[in-house]
């Protein structure tokens, strides 16, 4: 092994939201003076607005740190930051395939979580070396003892070491890296061996074309080489090579067992899809590395302007947001209610609920949402398989033969006490119980089956209000079932309105059809005349509500000093006209398509 | 026809509803505002030149809180700067329980021919609720004084939508009024403006306010009252015994020119509207420097023109008179919206009468929504 691989140590870091991650990176990055103090941001890697403010990293990103260990030898560490989220899974394994070991913090206050786990059983099926930390030390509620046997206790590593540190302060945390270099192997593979680089992220920087992030696992990478990307058969150019400190820093070439960056004059972002391996085209590798799967969304939605006539603005901003996030799909739709806009599908409801935001915060948009729902397996009495992503795309009854949807595995991590109200809760959401385990004597883990279908209609607000915000919960999906699904339609004075149109479990039909129906009584405001609303199945009537006729709508007084103030009150009243959206003779606002997704 | 419009911000105390340019208890600044009042007369005919206006209209606040010193250097000042001698109709509008003899002697000897008193509803429980300090039978006496004065034009407002009030509470008010014997009649709906004291009440829930359609049945059900007692409504909120509409307020929705003189009044003046600062101080600071004292103003495009005549005419009864119309503004209003009026007329909010476009009287309930298809 040539001396250079035998001082790199690659790694990450994993943990439960809010459990530290991005501060202990900090602190990792001016322990090694990667960053000068001055230029110290609160969570450095977390670089994008929305990130810093919910205190989550979405996108996996990484660094070089030049470290004197107190062994008196200079070692290069590689960290990779992961996102902490299942929706982002994917992701998070091919990071872990770029790493030999990972830190796995654990919050003192707070004991391991359900995404620790996630995270810790992912690390163990990557064969990475694990090393437990105990952080946030500092606080008075800490109980370092209690969490080092959980450690040992559920996840089965030794902890009696474990660093017991405190990443706000900086207490111990040389210990960490002290740890990294004792315990993380170096990388093995070859410089002299044919050329194969795992991407683990991709990003689009507007004058580099894509960036791919790489783990260089055989051989070495140079400016001028063909390149190959093995999963989409495609070749380009080098241009460029270099590391991240954080800021990206060209070198002369990348070897086997580091990590750094190539470009290549990609136009394309899908180009540099992760869990992709890069080669050499003049001599590429003979396979390529395991594991690459095409990420398919899960969760879909309609994203529209809530002024038709910005359209394009939207079209263009999922352009942007789609050169830099891959796994994020859009394609046009039209529906009869709210114009021209787009189904889009997404990783899951974080990462919905992620490009939503940025649409309306970094591009400044006016959006209407149509309420999520997944995508459904459909076979027709014709034998032909379907899956559809729209509700309303939904062929008649009479054409189906059997309808599946996805399901999934869901973990929660609750203290005994709410344990009949998170049962409660999966019972009334189609959940299937499966297994239950004490963690220690205050908290316990809840295995259920349960529907996607019933995750993406307000469980994460229920769980939290019925555990007051002390369970945690992840999920994966595992598959697809047969259900007695059918399709919900809200009719509005007689016409379907086919933005609201959802499918739900027969059983869940009419109650959810009530809850609809009186939410838009509520949104919808009274107009000329009476308007019924109702949930209908296949034209049988389920619900009913009325948006009683205005009787009223003028203003009482209008003398000389009022005339100009009424002329602008009514150019106001005009422009909340315009975003209004005609369905059939109803006006509808916009905001009544997204207040059918709140809960009760 | 033109306007002069004088605003007196002086009143005894705010009622609970109020959001106008009006301050109580500021006795003391009532010379010093007559004084200003004058001056920016002057400068206004400095600046548009001299001025006849055929009709005079002094608002509130309480013009009768003035002293009749005051109101007299006032009128006589306001002579000697403008032109009165084509004045028709001269309103001045005051408080039941602010008037006497001597006061209304004055008004008609400097020629107040019209009389506007705020009743708001005949029930001393609601007067008190919306912080009004004066009873029924104030208003009845104010009345008898006003004809005895020899000025015999009096309008009385009322309020539908009050807190607490009922259909049959709003019955009475119009009874009350028609028995009083005015000749004229403005009923308006409450509306609850941000900042005023009966919204923080209304939002704190110590109030409650009847929603629309209760308001609707009381203002119908006081239309009635006033309707068979011979009061014609001529506009969406008021009504008049035969010849005794308001002549100053029909120029408003008529497009009319007007000048407006005091703090937050407002003028219309060639293709200009402009507003007055509101506050009393900030106006005579304007004026001790010699600076005409306009808080905003708007130069009316053609289309702004237009529509303002869709608006105001729309309010009055007889409506819009559409060759007239074609004739000021170059276009044909029931070519340009023939579909529009089609449907609205569908939706029975329209009628079509020859050469008028009027509201039906459902359409006066949501004239908003009939303007919007005018925009």
């Amino acid at each position: 092994m040539p001396n250079r691989q035998s001082k790199v140590r690659n790694f990450c870091i994993i943990a439960h939201i809010d459990h530290g991650k991005s501060t202990l990176a900090d602190r990792l990055l001016e322990l090694t003076n990667t960053v000068a103090l001055r230029d110290m941001e609160n969570q450095l890697l977390d670089r994008m607005e929305l990130e810093r403010e919910r205190g989550i990293t979405i996108k996996s990103k990484a660094v070089r740190m030049s470290y004197m260990a107190l062994d008196g030898e200079s070692y290069e560490l590689n960290l990779i930051d992961t996102p902490g989220h299942v929706d982002f899974s994917y992701e998070v394994s091919r990071t872990l395939a770029a790493c030999e070991g990972a830190v796995l913090v654990v919050d003192a206050t707070q004991g391991i979580e359900a995404q620790t786990l996630a995270n810790v059983y992912m690390a163990l099926e990557h064969d990475l070396e694990i090393i437990p930390v105990i952080n946030k030390v500092d606080l008075p509620s800490a109980d370092v003892e209690s969490v080092r046997h959980e450690i040992e206790d559920v996840i089965g590593l030794p902890a009696a070491d474990a660093p017991a540190i405190s990443a706000k302060t900086g207490l111990n945390v040389r210990d960490v890296l002290e740890q990294v270099v004792k315990q993380v192997p170096p990388p093995s593979g070859s410089e002299e061996k044919p050329l194969q680089a795992l991407i683990f992220d991709s990003y689009y920087d507007n004058y580099k074309g894509a960036i791919s992030f790489v783990r260089m696992v055989n051989g070495t990478v140079r400016p001028g080489m063909r390149i190959r990307m093995m999963a989409q058969n495609k070749e380009f150019d080098v241009t460029e090579v270099g590391v991240f400190r954080p800021q990206l820093v060209g070198t002369d070439a990348l070897f086997a067992g580091e990590v750094g960056y190539i470009c290549a004059s990609i136009k394309n972002v899908e180009d540099t899809r992760v869990g992709d391996t890069i080669t050499d085209a003049q001599a590429p590798a003979s396979a390529a590395l395991p594991g690459y799967q095409e990420c398919l969304p899960m969760v879909y939605c309609g994203i529209y302007p809530a002024d038709g006539a910005h359209y394009e603005e939207v079209k263009l901003a999922l352009e942007k947001l789609k050169l830099n996030d891959a796994s994020f799909q859009y394609e046009p739709e039209t529906s009869v209610a709210l114009g021209f806009g787009f189904r889009c599908g997404f990783l899951g409801l974080l990462h919905m609920e992620i490009i939503q935001q940025r649409l309306e915060r970094e591009f400044d948009l006016d959006l209407v949402t149509t309420a999520p729902s997944v995508a459904y397996q459909i076979r027709l009495h014709n034998g032909t398989l379907i899956t559809i992503q729209n509700p309303s795309n939904l062929p008649d009854v009479s054409e189906i033969e059997t309808m599946e949807e996805p399901v999934t595995q869901a973990h929660i991590i609750s203290p005994p006490d709410y344990l009949g109200a998170i049962m409660e809760l999966c019972q009334e959401k189609r959940g299937v119980y499966e297994n239950m385990t004490y963690l220690d004597p205050t908290r316990v883990q809840i295995n259920y089956k349960l529907p996607l279908n019933e995750i993406i209609y307000d469980f994460f607000d229920q769980l939290k209000s019925r555990t007051r915000g002390y369970a945690s919960f992840d999920y994966e999906v595992t598959g697809y079932e047969a259900s007695d699904l059918v399709k919900l339609d809200i009719l509005l004075n007689g016409d379907v309105c086919d933005a609201l149109s959802i499918i739900v479990h027969r059983e869940k039909a009419y109650a959810r059809g009530r809850s609809i129906a009186e939410k838009l009584q509520e949104a919808i405001p009274r107009q000329q005349f009476e308007i019924p609303i109702q949930a209908c199945i296949g034209g049988k009537i389920i619900a009913r509500e009325t948006v009683r006729a205005y009787r009223k709508d003028v203003l009482a007084k209008c003398y000389g000093g009022d005339i100009s103030r009424k002329r602008k009150l009514l150019e106001k009243q005009k422009e909340g006209k315009k975003r209004m959206r005609q369905v059939g003779s109803v006006e509808v606002p916009s905001e009544a398509f997204m207040s059918v997704l709140k809960m009760d | 026809m033109k306007g002069l419009y004088v605003h007196i911000p002086f009143c005894g105390s705010k009622c609970l509803y109020c959001d106008f340019a009006s301050y109580p208890r500021r006795e003391a600044d009532m010379p010093g505002y007559v004084d200003a009042v004058l001056r920016e007369a002057e400068m206004r005919r400095a600046q548009w030149g001299s001025f006849a206006p055929d009709t005079i209209f002094w608002g509130g606040g309480t013009p009768s809180l003035l002293p009749v010193k005051e109101f007299v250097r006032l009128t006589k000042g306001l002579g000697e700067v403008l032109d009165l001698s084509r004045v028709r109709e001269f309103t001045l509008e005051a408080n039941p329980g602010t008037i006497d003899e001597e006061k209304l002697a004055a008004y008609a000897a400097c020629g107040v021919d019209r009389m506007s008193l705020g009743l708001q509803a005949a029930q001393p429980a609601l007067l008190k609720a919306i912080g009004r300090r004066h009873s029924p039978e104030d208003f009845a006496r104010s009345v008898v004084l006003i004809r005895a004065a020899g000025i015999r034009r009096v309008n009385g407002d009322m309020m539908t939508g009050l807190p607490g009030q009922t259909v049959a509470q709003a019955r009475e008010t119009a009874r009350f009024l028609t028995d009083a014997g005015v000749s004229h009649v403005s009923c308006y709906a409450l509306k609850v403006e941000e900042g005023t004291p009966l919204y923080g009440l209304r939002e704190a829930g110590k109030v409650q306010v009847p929603d629309d359609d209760a308001e609707r049945d009381m203002f119908h059900a006081a239309r009635e009252v006033l309707e068979s007692a011979g009061y014609a409504r001529y506009e969406i909120s008021n009504f008049a015994l035969p010849g005794e509409e308001c002549l100053h307020n029909l120029l408003y929705w008529r497009r009319g020119q007007y000048w407006g003189l005091g703090c937050a009044a407002a003028s219309f003046w060639g293709a200009e509207r402009a507003t007055n600062v509101a506050e009393i101080d900030e106006y005579k600071t304007f004026i001790d420097e010699n600076k005409l004292p306009i808080a905003g103003k708007e130069e009316l495009t053609p289309e702004d023109a237009a529509f303002e005549e869709i608006m105001l005419g729309l309010r009055l009864t007889r409506g819009v008179d559409c060759p007239g119309f074609a004739l000021r503004h170059g276009w044909d209003l029931r070519e340009r919206y023939r579909e529009t009026i089609e449907g609205l007329k569908a939706q029975g909010l329209i009628l079509q009468e020859g050469d008028r476009l009027r509201l039906t009287r459902l359409g006066m309930d949501v004239q908003n929504h009939v303007l919007l298809e005018f925009m």
